[in-house]
């Protein structure tokens, strides 16, 4: 499918006026050229580059991965989010890339209040003053999925009678309006590019686009359905019963829906104001040191953690507990990568070369092109120049980044729940230093990675969950298969047993065959209209030489199509 | 088979052999030494293993009903000789480990 399909086909249509805005934006930012090679035929593209005024003449001078960020925010939240996403690729993207993508902020001005009143008391079903006692017009925080409001509960409502009467504070968070058409429309849409991309851009096919945006799409439908993020608060606040330190505010499920998510409000000091923390006499070292056990216990603990702990989602409360907030985006990973993982970054984190290499091969990660001894030389190599280095002055997420880096060279494709893992550590590994500069990351991880590795190796809980589960696995295999084979063995009997083979090349020798079939056609009808127009041109007859005309209009129409087809024929 | 006890039965014989079989193993790991160290690695294996050793007493009594249970599983499921001969192998190894194990010291 062309981009000129995204114009046509019927189940598009809708998208049409969307597709023309990003044509547009495309264009102004310099990017004319890709909507050539999308097949965006030219006349179109240029009414559309008059029609949206043409792009700035030094545009060109322009990077371009500053005017990828400038499209992108351009274009709104889902293309941001996209944005922010592919920052977490530095194994797929260029680097210069990914730094540009990290810039990507998403500045939005505040929705209006009768939008949010709109929103609420179409989602609760009841007016606003029948469920809030007080709601604040203002916003305290607004982004591109959400803003956010305090509010008052009204007494009974939403929490039980014998609640506390703080618990009747609470933050509302209420979507965009018209949020979840904007994004469906925007991910057909990036579907639909990322598709003509990987068929049309052979240099573009080993960043998987395709993947990417399928990626994309399951993380984007979940940050903009609040029910998924409230049973994610829930499920977190599960999780860490026993940390005292930790505190993830109570959900209202009552007044919970897809497009508003009721929290208990609380009051804390941001992170990153260290003075306000200090002021707090807040111990600024066991603080980090909490944060870092949290984040680490929750990858590699619980499979389940926060993928965006930005500086802006924790707050400290007076008695040095960390509050959590926000849980749109949350990364998930399966048992089998978590052990995976770990062993990973414990042979990472103590210096075991053979042991990476051997987890990447494990995993399936490493391709066939791939030479894996100059894969564990550009590890060691890594390795070594850091082992040179004091504990405390080793920089973790530069030392993923450098390995992350080696894996891309190497053509090792990294799964996307690793780098969101890499993602969180080296985030809270920057607020770690920015709040208390004497922190020493990989001296802290170092033990606790450690010490979840052998707690997880050595957990009979999870290995007999495992063993059951393959011996009820094993079971219904065993007791099925003398049916299947049965029924196998009567289909070979009556000859029913249908095999489908289908080639690799098939593709391209369809192609092959439509080229020469075209060949041949216009080959046979090239001379057949050529001699016929030169038997009937110069006779006495105009209607006969006007015939003639069009016999030779049609034998150069032919010859022009027989040209065209070996060139191309050429040409691959 | 999902009840509670046979969860405990079939937790406290995987607990076992990993106390016996896999712990000295990992402890002695180089990159577990490494990266615990000597005060830090004790207090874990002290953890880990009195956590073991809780494990395997709490299901210590219901270890003879998975046994049952899974001879039982396999036996409803295999009614071929290959499902036979997995089951009397299985039967067999559990036997003969049972006994290593109550052998004295």
């Amino acid at each position: 499918m062309s981009l000129q399909g995204l114009f046509l086909a019927p189940w598009r249509l809708r998208d049409l006026g969307r597709v023309r805005r990003i044509a547009g934006v495309l264009v102004r930012h310099g990017f004319a050229d890709v909507a050539v090679r999308l097949g965006w035929p030219a006349r179109l593209r240029a009414w559309t580059a008059a029609l949206l005024r043409r792009p700035p003449p030094d545009i060109e001078a322009v990077p371009i991965e500053t005017r990828i960020r400038r499209v992108l925010e351009e274009l709104g939240p889902t293309f941001i989010k996209f944005g922010q996403v592919l920052a977490t690729r530095p194994d797929l993207l260029p680097m210069s890339l990914v730094l540009e993508l990290k810039r990507l902020h998403d500045h939005v001005t505040p929705f209006p209040f009768d939008e949010v009143r709109a929103t609420v008391e179409a989602d609760l079903r009841r007016p606003i003053h029948e469920v809030f006692e007080s709601f604040e017009e203002e916003p305290i925080a607004s982004a591109s999925i959400a803003q956010v409001h305090r509010a008052r509960l009204q007494a009974g409502v939403g929490v039980g009678p014998d609640a506390p009467e703080a618990s009747r504070d609470v933050v509302v968070k209420v979507q965009r309006p018209h949020l979840r058409d904007v994004v469906q429309a925007d991910l057909r849409i990036l579907a639909g590019v990322a598709a003509l991309l990987e068929r049309r851009f052979p240099e573009v096919r080993p960043f998987r686009p395709r993947a990417l945006v399928e990626e994309f799409r399951r993380s984007l439908n979940r940050e903009t359905d609040f029910l998924s993020e409230m049973h994610a608060m829930v499920r977190y606040k599960r999780m860490f019963a026993d940390e005292p330190r930790l505190f993830v505010p109570e959900p209202v499920p009552a007044l919970c829906t897809r497009r508003v998510l009721v929290m208990e409000h609380v009051d804390g000091v941001k992170v990153t104001d260290v003075e306000g923390l200090r002021r707090l006499g807040v111990d600024l070292g066991s603080l980090v040191e909490v944060g870092m056990r949290v984040t680490m216990r929750s990858i590699f603990e619980f499979g389940f953690f926060h993928a965006d702990p930005h500086p802006g989602n924790f707050f400290i409360r007076p008695d040095g507990t960390i509050v959590l907030l926000d849980f749109g985006m949350m990364g998930s990973i399966e048992p089998e990568r978590l052990d995976e993982l770990l062993t990973y970054l414990v042979a990472l984190v103590t210096g075991d070369v053979e042991r990476m290499v051997a987890v990447l091969a494990d995993a399936d990660l490493i391709g066939d092109d791939t030479d894996v001894r100059a894969l564990r030389g550009d590890l060691r190599a890594i390795l070594d120049r850091w082992s040179g280095s004091s504990i405390g002055a080793i920089d973790l997420s530069s030392f993923l980044a450098e390995s992350v880096e080696v894996a891309r060279r190497h053509h090792v494709v990294l799964p996307a729940d690793l780098l969101l893992v890499g993602k969180a550590i080296a985030i809270m590994e920057g607020i770690g230093r920015e709040v208390h500069p004497e922190f020493e990351p990989l001296a802290a991880v170092r033990p606790l990675l450690t010490e979840l590795y052998v707690r997880r190796t050595l957990d009979a809980r999870r290995h007999s969950q495992a063993l059951l589960r393959t011996v009820l696995d094993g079971a219904s295999l065993l007791r099925e298969a003398p049916h299947d084979l049965r029924r196998i063995l009567r289909k070979v009997r009556r000859g029913e047993m249908a095999i489908q083979v289908q080639s690799l090349h098939e593709e391209a020798r369809q192609r092959g065959l439509h080229a020469r079939t075209n060949r041949l056609v216009f080959g046979f009808l090239f001379p057949t209209f050529f001699f016929g127009g030169t038997y009937l041109i110069g006779t006495e007859s105009s209607l006969q030489n006007l015939a003639g005309l069009v016999s030779f209009g049609i034998a150069g129409l032919c010859f022009m199509g027989l040209a065209i087809s070996m060139l191309q024929s050429d040409g691959r | 088979m999902n009840d509670e006890r046979t969860r405990r039965g079939l937790e406290s014989l995987v607990a076992a052999f990993l106390r016996e079989h896999v712990a000295p193993a990992i402890f002695e790991r180089d990159e577990v030494r490494r990266g615990l160290g000597p005060e830090h690695l004790d207090r874990v294996r002290r953890e880990v293993l009195a956590r073991l050793e809780a494990a395997e007493r709490a299901g210590a009594e219901d270890r003879e009903r998975v046994r049952e249970m899974l001879g039982g599983l396999l036996g409803a499921a295999v009614s071929g000789p290959g499902g036979a001969a997995v089951l009397a192998l299985l039967r067999s190894w559990l036997d003969q480990w049972s006994r290593s194990r109550e052998k004295p010291g």
